[in-house]
């Protein structure tokens, strides 16, 4: 979300220093040494910009395992239930108004893409 | 460990040496903060308490509002938690008003945690209040995606910031309870165009309850009093 970006660089850091500790602990559950690769799932609503993430993980992986590894960022798009066609759909406005393709109506009951989850790590 | 395990082999690299294992871990980034979260909302529960957190640009009037309220419902024992990147004053002016408040000042940090939260509780007297209100920082993008373990939450909206405003920030206005226009008595002066509002909000945050009101006269209060109460009497610890 452009809107996002002027305010969004901090809360990016403190996001990809979560990211870097669970992959970190996923590795060290697991005896592994070095993180190549940390997979995780953004929803486009979820207030966080791809972009700025990405860059805020190159600074909050350093020192630390994951301090060569890779960021693969998937974005899942917003899906909006609506409750009189009882039917799931994919909104693709970018501003998040989700109107119902068949009755038009808007709908505010959000199935996802407002989630923000690391996937899989990729340790060795 | 039940919630990894190995997923297959990368196939990013032709030399064995240099392929990792795929590990699945499927875990909330914000995992933490949402255990602290219910932590808290289980803990207000137990103590009987209406806690709503308020969400705003700055300058929305999120410190008039809560004044208002502080002010005009003072049958309702309160308490007030207030984040601020940096200064006090928004803390003192709800203490002028006799309410308890613990101030939050996040160093710079965009949004409150519940773990912030959590420790401001803490400092509080809890015991004998009916409403924990919590000021969130002045941001519309970075505090929606923290659960505080509020019973439900309010983001502001004044006049005078233009009629856009939920399709420019619609992943905070989507995870509104209740949204309040605020400053109402100046909405002729500032040219607010009120259906084209309405109609955003419609559009973008249906599931939201809407209210008007002027927080700094008070019109319109009275509505969104109401659905505290409602809110507070679902919440209400049976006597005895």
């Amino acid at each position: 979300m452009p809107d996002g970006r002027a305010v969004g660089s901090m809360h990016e850091l403190s996001i990809a220093r979560s990211v870097v500790d669970l992959a970190v602990r996923a590795a060290t559950d697991d005896a592994s040494e070095r993180i190549l690769r940390v997979g995780v799932r953004v929803g486009a609503f979820a207030g966080v910009d791809a972009g700025a993430l990405d860059a805020a993980f190159s600074v909050a992986r350093l020192g630390t395992a994951a301090e060569a590894a890779a960021l693969e960022i998937s974005t899942v798009p917003l899906v909006c239930h609506c409750h009189d066609c009882d039917v799931d759909f994919d909104v693709d406005d970018r501003h998040g108004v989700a109107r119902c393709p068949r009755c038009g109506v808007p709908s505010g009951d959000i199935r996802s893409g407002m989630e923000l989850e690391v996937t899989f790590v990729e340790v060795m | 460990m039940t919630d990894r395990r190995t997923i297959g082999i990368s196939v990013l690299s032709d030399r064995d040496e240099e392929r990792g294992r795929l590990l699945e871990v499927e875990k909330g980034v914000l995992a933490r903060n949402q255990e602290i979260a219910t932590d808290n909302r289980a803990r207000f529960a137990r103590a009987g308490l209406g806690v709503v957190n308020v969400l705003s640009s700055p300058g929305s009037g999120k410190t008039t509002f809560l004044a208002r309220l502080l002010s005009d419902r003072s049958d309702l024992p309160a308490a007030v938690i207030v984040g601020d990147l940096a200064t006090d004053n928004d803390a003192e002016r709800l203490r002028e008003g006799g309410a308890e408040v613990v101030q939050i000042t996040t160093g710079g940090v965009c949004h409150l945690e519940a773990a912030m939260v959590a420790g401001a509780a803490d400092r509080l007297e809890l015991d004998g209040k009916r409403l924990l209100l919590i000021e969130n920082v002045g941001n519309l993008v970075c505090p929606a995606a923290y659960d505080l373990g509020e019973g439900f939450r309010v983001v502001l909206v004044s006049v005078t910031e233009g009629e856009d405003k939920p399709l420019k920030y619609p992943g905070m206005f989507k995870t509104a309870d209740v949204v309040v226009i605020n400053k109402m008595d100046i909405a002729e002066a500032a040219g607010f165009d009120r259906p084209a509002l309405r109609a955003n909000l419609a559009a973008v945050c249906p599931q939201a309850t809407v209210f008007e009101v002027s927080a700094r006269t008070g019109a319109g209060m009275p509505a969104f009093y109401a659905h505290l109460d409602e809110h507070l009497a679902q919440r209400a610890v049976p006597l005895g």
